[in-house]
């Protein structure tokens, strides 16, 4: 049977096919997650075709995102009172974190409507308020925001060296950028500062038994010469 | 142990075939493209020795963009990383530059052992595994149904007619596989595999990273080339035994049919 294309049906799908859980780095948040208990889990890809379900990144917790988010509400101050962007939020892990941690005002972004409907329900399950967007903001000046979050974003190399042009520029307009990334090998170029470091779950290990090396970092400002030359 | 597979994406053996214009390629647009069901046992025989024995499984294929979805889909039964030769006409400069591209980019990987399908189910050439282990100065254990490894040699059984030869080899070497799902059984990927390959590295190398000289690879240096391409002879429709007829009846005249029409009893 297809998702259907409107939101209750969205959520419908999300509720049945997910569990309620807790991240293995932020126990005090709670997610709709496919884990093994989910019929979902065992899905191959022509169950998802016949479904018409593409590619549920919401459904999973990912290293960077969890990272990212254990350094928010470690960190209060990065985000208390400003106004944020959780920037290809997936599950929203790092909107849920921001705002338990005092942000202002919350938009998570995802090009997926899965994913815009997965946030709305995790804010929910959280008790927290979050507005979301499925429009593709990469390139955007986002004047209206003072910080934008990114978690495990930087998994094709393409993807993100284009992102990472773009957090330059916003970086050296005065918006602060977080980044969390488990080591995927495509930060090499970026002018970053690492702020933290955690041992964060392997992909899709729900329960934290492989764990990898994962890193939040700010993007720096560079000096006008510097970025000529990165450029 | 560092096992590399290579392998191809073909055309699903139920596509549709029509021949193009020039009468020597087809038409692949609707094609829906698969991993070359032989180079899937050898995903399947990679994973299972990861399993005996650890190390890293890397997939190593080659073409246009199209391919990297089979390349997920080897990522998402198992497989650890992938190295893409991006290169769209790389077919066509035919199957000697293609083992020289793929052997090349063997050596940058250090494998100790490399693995692929004895075939592939498109132009059924069967030349690729003895063209690279040529390039590559390895021994090559040829159309394996089984394999066995024990961190030094590799031994195989491969089918003969009516029987079965066991062989081996010392590491590094390349095989080739035969046998069938039935024998193989590769594994299907679920929803966590599938997301997990989403974020599996993938490199994309072109001819040059692989210290190749591109002017050596032009269709126009292919050594062979496909001259013309024909369709099998369209069949007769198929006969049924008149159905009003008890069994009896069916039987004699299917018999007669056999007998004096087609004249084969």
């Amino acid at each position: 049977m297809k998702i259907g294309s409107n939101e209750r049906a969205r959520n419908a799908f999300i509720i049945q096919n997910t569990c309620l859980t807790r991240p293995f780095l932020c126990p005090e948040i709670r997610l709709h997650l496919v884990t093994d208990a989910c019929r979902l889990w065992y899905a191959t890809q022509p169950d998802l075709e016949k479904i018409g379900l593409e590619d549920p990144y919401w459904g999973f917790c990912w290293a960077g995102g969890q990272a990212l988010s254990r350094f928010i509400l470690d960190h209060p101050e990065w985000v208390a009172g400003k106004r944020v962007l959780d920037f290809g939020a997936g599950c929203g892990i790092e909107a849920v974190a921001a705002s338990m941690a005092g942000a202002e005002h919350l938009l998570a972004s995802d090009i997926d409507p899965m994913a815009a409907a997965a946030i709305k329900l995790n804010a929910g399950a959280n008790s927290v308020a979050i507005e979301t967007t499925i429009l593709d903001l990469v390139g955007d000046p986002l004047q209206d925001f003072d910080v934008v979050l990114a978690g495990d974003m930087f998994f094709d190399p393409a993807f993100a060296g284009k992102v990472l042009s773009w957090f330059q520029d916003l970086a050296a307009r005065g918006i602060k950028i977080l980044l969390g990334d488990p080591s995927r090998g495509n930060l090499h170029e970026a002018p970053l500062q690492p702020l933290a470091v955690y041992q964060a779950p392997a992909d899709v290990d729900i329960a934290g038994k492989h764990l990898q090396k994962t890193t939040v970092y700010t993007v720096t400002e560079l000096s006008p010469a510097a970025r000529e030359t990165v450029d | 142990m560092n096992i590399v597979v290579v392998l191809k994406q073909t055309p699903d053996t139920e596509s549709v075939i029509r021949i193009a214009a020039d009468g020597k390629s087809v038409v692949t647009d609707g094609f829906k493209w698969i991993i070359n069901p032989y180079d899937e046992f050898a995903v399947e025989a990679a994973l299972r020795l990861k399993q005996q024995h650890g190390g890293t499984v890397t997939i190593l294929s080659y073409g246009p963009q199209r391919v990297v979805e089979s390349i997920r889909t080897a990522l998402a039964m198992g497989a650890d990383n992938a190295v893409m030769i991006a290169d769209d006409a790389i077919e066509s400069y035919g199957r000697l530059k293609l083992a020289k591209a793929v052997a090349a980019a063997i050596k940058q990987l250090n494998a100790d052992i490399v693995l692929m399908g004895s075939r592939a189910v498109d132009y059924d050439m069967a030349q690729r595994g003895p063209m690279v282990a040529e390039f590559l100065d390895w021994p090559h254990l040829p159309l394996a149904v089984s394999i066995e490894c024990d961190g030094s040699k590799v031994t195989i059984q491969r089918p003969i007619e009516g029987g079965k030869v066991t062989m081996q080899s010392t590491l590094p070497v390349l095989v080739t596989f035969g046998g069938s799902h039935a024998v193989w059984n590769p594994r299907y990927a679920s929803l966590p595999g599938i997301m997990k390959a989403k974020k599996k590295p993938l490199a994309t190398k072109s001819l040059a990273d692989l210290g190749l000289d591109a002017a050596e690879f032009t269709p126009d240096k292919a050594k062979v080339r496909n001259i013309s391409l024909e369709m099998p002879a369209e069949r007769a429709a198929g006969r049924i035994i008149n159905g009003d007829l008890d069994t009896a009846g069916k039987a004699a005249e299917l018999v007669r049919v056999l007998h004096e029409e087609a004249k084969v009893i």
